[in-house]
C-alpha cells in the first residue's frame, strides 16, 4: 500500500492564509513545522501499524489543492439537522459545531457561577496547552479551525452536561480541525459530551483533540459519541492529565465513519487519581475503526479501568491496542484493562494487543483480550424460551454492550447510548421495546 | 386418546458418537415420568434433543408431540408450541434483564395461542404469584438473567419461568443436581403446582431423592441410549437400593 504523502506547499499556503489572531498565526505555523518533520503516521510505525491513513492524506490534498484559501461551503440549516440527531428537549446545555466551526449563537447564556466557555478563536492570549502530542495533533493545529474552551473554577459544579454536537455537512471534500480545552479547577466536577454526526452524505476529515486537564479531586464525565457519516473520516485525540484524587470517566462509542482511529492517553500524576475508559466499537460493510488507549499511572496508588468492546459485521475491520505504563514511584497502582470482541462474521477481523509496563512495587495489574462468537449455549436457552432466532441473537449482541453501557453515570446519557447502539444493530425496533 | 408424546426408535448422536439408540417412550398427559439411569446413559441427551439443541443430529426415529412432527420444528416453536426445558445448567446472560425475558417469553407462547400480549400490570402481578411460590426475591426480576445466582436460585429460576409460561411438556433435565433439601422442596413445590390434567412432566434425574417430593406415575431406567425397564415408583426405590451395575448384567445378557 501506498505510503501518505502531502504536498507541503499547498499545506504551507493553506496555514498561511488562514484568519485569526497573531498568537494563532504563530501556533498554526509552530504547529505546521512539527507536522512537516513527522509527516503523516504510515503503518511502517508500530502505533498504526494496522490503520493507513492514505486515504485521509489523499482527501486533505485534494481539499487544499482544491481552493486556493480553502473555505468550505455548509450543507443545509445545521439547526434542522442537530434536531434530528439529538431530539428536541435535551436536558443538557448544547453547542454546536458545523464543519469544525463554532456557532456562537449556541453558545450557553446561562452557565452556572465558576464555569465559562470561550470561542477559542477570541482568546486574545494562546489558550492552547502545553499538549504536543502527535503527528495528527499537529497537524490539527496547523489547520486549526475553531474550538471551545470550557473552565471550571475551584469547587464549580457544571449542573447539566455540556453537550457539544460537532456536525459534518455537504458533499464537498474537507479538512475540519477544531480542537476542545477542559480546565476543571480543585473539586470541580462537569459532564461534557462530544457528538460527532452529520448529514449521510458528508464527505469530510474530522481531526479533533480534546485536551483536558483536571486539578486536585476535579471530576469529571467524559463521553465521546462517534456517528460520522459513512463517506467520512475521523482522528480524534483526548489527552487527560489528572492532579491528585482526581476522577475522570470516559465513554466512547464508535458506530460511524469509514476510517476512524481514535486515541485515549492519560496521565495520572497525583496520588490516587482514577481514570475509567469504557469504550464500545460496533462495525459493518468496510469500516475500519482503531481505538488505542495508553494509561501512565505517574503516582501512587492510582487506579486505570479500562474495557472495551467490540461487536463486528460484514468485511469490518478493528484495532484495540492498549498501553498501561507503570512509572517508577508509582507504588500501588491498580489497573485493570480488558477487551472483548465478538465477530459476526468470517469477513470481520479484529487485532487486539494490551500492553503492559510496569517500573513499580506493589501494583496489581490485569489484562486480557478476547474475540469470539455468540455463545451457543446462551442462544439455544434463549430460543428455548419462545425468541425467535434473530431476535436472541440481537439480544445476546446488545447484552454483551450493554454491560459497558450500564457504566454511565447519568441515567439519561447511558438510556441515549442504549438507543445509539440499538439503532445500529438490525430489527432495532424489536430491540428497542425490550430496553 | 391421542398421547402428548410419542417417541419411537429415536437414535441421536453427538459428533458422530451414537448416544440414543432406539429409544421408545410414551407420555400422556396428566402424567409424571422419570427417567434414570447412570451417568452417560443418554437422559440428558434426550432432554435437549426433545427441545431442539442442534448440537445433536437425529440420524432415526420419530418424535411426535400432541401429535406434530416435533423434530421438523426450529427451539422457539416447540416452545411456543408448550415445550419447556429446565436446563441442568441455566445459563448466565448478563444484560438481559430476568423480567424481560419472562415477559418475552411469555408474549411468544400467548402469540402462538392466538391470544394478545400481557399487560404490565396483569405480567408482574402474574409474575410475583409465581416467585412467592418459588420463595423468590423480587430483586431477582431486575437482574441480569441467572447473573450471579447461587446454583439453587438458577434452579428456581427455571422452574419460576416454567409456572409462568405453563407448557404443555415439561422436561426437568437433572434440576434436582446441586440443590439442598430445602432448596429441593420448593423446586418440588413448583413443579407439583404445575400437574394437571392436560399437562405431562418428564423427569431426568439420576437419583431416587427428587421422587420422594414428586410422585412419579411411571419410572423408566435408560442405559446406553435405550429404555430397558420401566415401572412404577417401585423401580426407583430399587434403583436406589441396587445402584445401577445390575444393568450391565442386563446389557450382556
Amino acid at each position: 500500500m501506498k505510503a501518505p504523502v502531502l504536498d507541503s506547499e499547498l499545506l504551507r499556503h493553506a496555514v498561511d492564509t488562514r484568519p485569526g489572531p497573531d498568537w494563532l498565526a504563530r501556533f498554526r505555523r509552530e504547529s505546521l513545522e512539527r507536522f512537516l518533520d513527522a509527516g503523516f503516521p504510515t503503518v511502517r510505525q508500530e502505533a498504526w501499524k494496522y490503520t493507513n491513513l492514505s486515504p485521509v492524506a489523499e482527501l486533505t490534498e485534494r481539499w487544499l489543492s482544491a481552493k486556493p484559501t480553502p473555505e468550505d461551503e455548509t450543507g443545509r440549516p445545521a439547526a434542522t439537522l442537530a434536531e434530528d440527531i439529538v431530539g428536541g428537549g435535551s436536558d443538557a446545555h448544547t453547542v454546536l459545531f458545523v464543519d469544525g466551526r463554532l456557532d456562537t449563537g449556541s453558545l450557553p447564556r446561562d452557565l452556572p457561577d465558576g464555569v465559562s466557555l470561550e470561542p477559542l478563536l477570541e482568546a486574545d492570549v494562546p489558550p492552547i496547552g502545553a499538549v504536543r502530542g502527535d503527528a495528527m495533533t499537529a497537524l490539527n493545529g496547523a489547520l486549526l479551525t475553531d474550538g471551545l474552551r470550557l473552565t471550571l473554577a475551584d469547587s464549580a459544579s457544571l449542573d447539566r452536561p455540556l453537550y457539544l454536537l460537532l456536525l459534518v455537512t455537504g458533499e464537498t471534500e474537507a479538512v475540519v480541525s477544531p480542537r476542545i480545552l477542559i480546565e476543571a479547577g480543585r473539586g470541580a466536577n462537569a459532564t461534557i459530551v462530544e457528538h460527532y454526526a452529520g448529514e449521510p452524505d458528508a464527505r469530510r476529515f474530522t481531526n479533533v483533540v480534546t485536551d483536558i486537564v483536571q486539578d486536585t479531586a476535579a471530576r469529571l464525565q467524559h463521553y465521546r459519541f462517534q456517528q460520522q457519516p459513512s463517506a467520512s473520516f475521523q482522528v480524534s485525540r483526548l489527552h487527560a492529565r489528572l492532579a491528585a484524587s482526581a476522577e475522570l470517566d470516559c465513554h466512547s462509542i464508535d458506530l460511524g465513519g469509514q476510517l476512524v482511529r481514535h486515541d485515549a492517553m492519560i496521565r495520572l500524576t497525583g496520588d490516587g487519581a482514577r481514570v475509567a475508559l469504557n469504550g464500545i466499537y460496533v462495525t459493518d460493510g468496510r469500516q475500519h475503526v482503531d481505538n488505542h488507549t495508553r494509561v501512565d499511572h505517574e503516582a501512587p496508588d492510582t487506579i486505570s479501568r479500562e474495557d472495551y468492546r467490540g461487536v463486528l459485521k460484514d468485511s469490518s475491520r478493528a484495532v484495540f491496542n492498549g498501553k498501561v505504563m507503570v512509572h517508577a514511584g508509582a507504588d500501588g497502582t491498580d489497573a485493570a484493562q480488558s477487551n472483548r470482541n465478538l465477530l459476526l462474521s468470517e469477513g470481520a477481523e479484529v487485532d487486539t494487543k494490551p500492553e503492559l509496563e510496569i517500573y513499580a512495587d506493589d501494583v496489581k495489574c490485569s489484562h486480557g483480550a478476547t474475540v469470539g462468537q455468540l455463545d451457543q449455549t446462551s442462544l439455544f436457552y434463549l430460543r428455548s424460551r419462545g425468541l425467535d432466532e434473530e431476535t436472541a441473537r440481537h439480544l445476546l449482541t446488545f447484552a454483551f454492550l450493554r454491560e459497558i453501557v450500564g457504566r454511565a453515570r447519568n441515567a439519561a446519557l447511558g438510556r441515549r447510548m442504549e438507543r445509539m447502539l440499538v439503532g445500529g444493530l438490525p430489527e432495532f425496533e424489536e430491540l428497542e421495546s425490550l430496553l | 386418546m391421542q398421547p402428548l408424546l410419542e417417541i419411537r426408535n429415536l437414535h441421536a448422536t453427538v459428533e458422530g458418537t451414537e448416544i440414543l439408540r432406539g429409544l421408545d417412550l410414551t407420555v400422556d398427559a396428566g402424567e409424571v415420568h422419570a427417567i434414570m439411569g447412570p451417568n452417560g446413559s443418554g437422559k440428558s441427551t434426550l432432554a435437549h434433543v426433545l427441545a431442539g439443541r442442534d448440537d445433536y443430529e437425529v440420524t432415526d426415529g420419530q418424535v411426535l408431540f400432541r401429535g406434530q412432527n416435533l423434530l421438523e420444528m426450529e427451539p422457539e416453536e416447540r416452545a411456543r408450541e408448550g415445550v419447556f426445558l429446565a436446563f441442568q445448567y441455566p445459563v448466565e446472560i448478563p444484560g438481559v434483564n430476568n423480567a424481560y425475558l419472562l415477559k418475552a417469553a411469555l408474549n411468544a407462547v400467548r402469540k402462538a395461542r392466538g391470544e394478545p400480549e400481557i399487560d404490565a400490570i396483569d405480567f408482574l402481578k402474574l409474575v410475583r404469584e409465581k416467585m412467592s411460590l418459588m420463595q423468590m426475591d423480587q430483586s431477582f426480576l431486575n437482574r441480569g438473567v441467572n447473573e450471579g445466582f447461587s446454583g439453587g436460585e438458577k434452579k428456581r429460576n427455571e422452574i419460576l419461568q416454567m409456572a409462568v409460561l405453563e407448557p404443555m411438556l415439561c422436561l426437568l433435565d437433572e434440576t434436582d443436581s446441586g440443590l439442598d433439601i430445602d432448596a429441593l422442596k420448593v423446586v418440588a413445590g413448583g413443579v407439583n403446582s404445575l400437574r394437571s390434567p392436560d399437562r405431562a412432566i418428564v423427569l431426568v434425574t439420576h437419583y431416587q431423592r427428587l421422587l420422594d417430593y414428586i410422585q412419579p406415575d411411571a419410572v423408566h431406567v435408560l442405559s446406553r441410549g435405550r429404555i430397558v425397564r420401566s415401572g412404577d415408583k417401585n423401580l426407583a426405590l430399587e434403583l436406589e437400593e441396587r445402584g445401577y451395575d445390575w444393568l450391565r448384567e442386563v446389557e450382556s445378557a
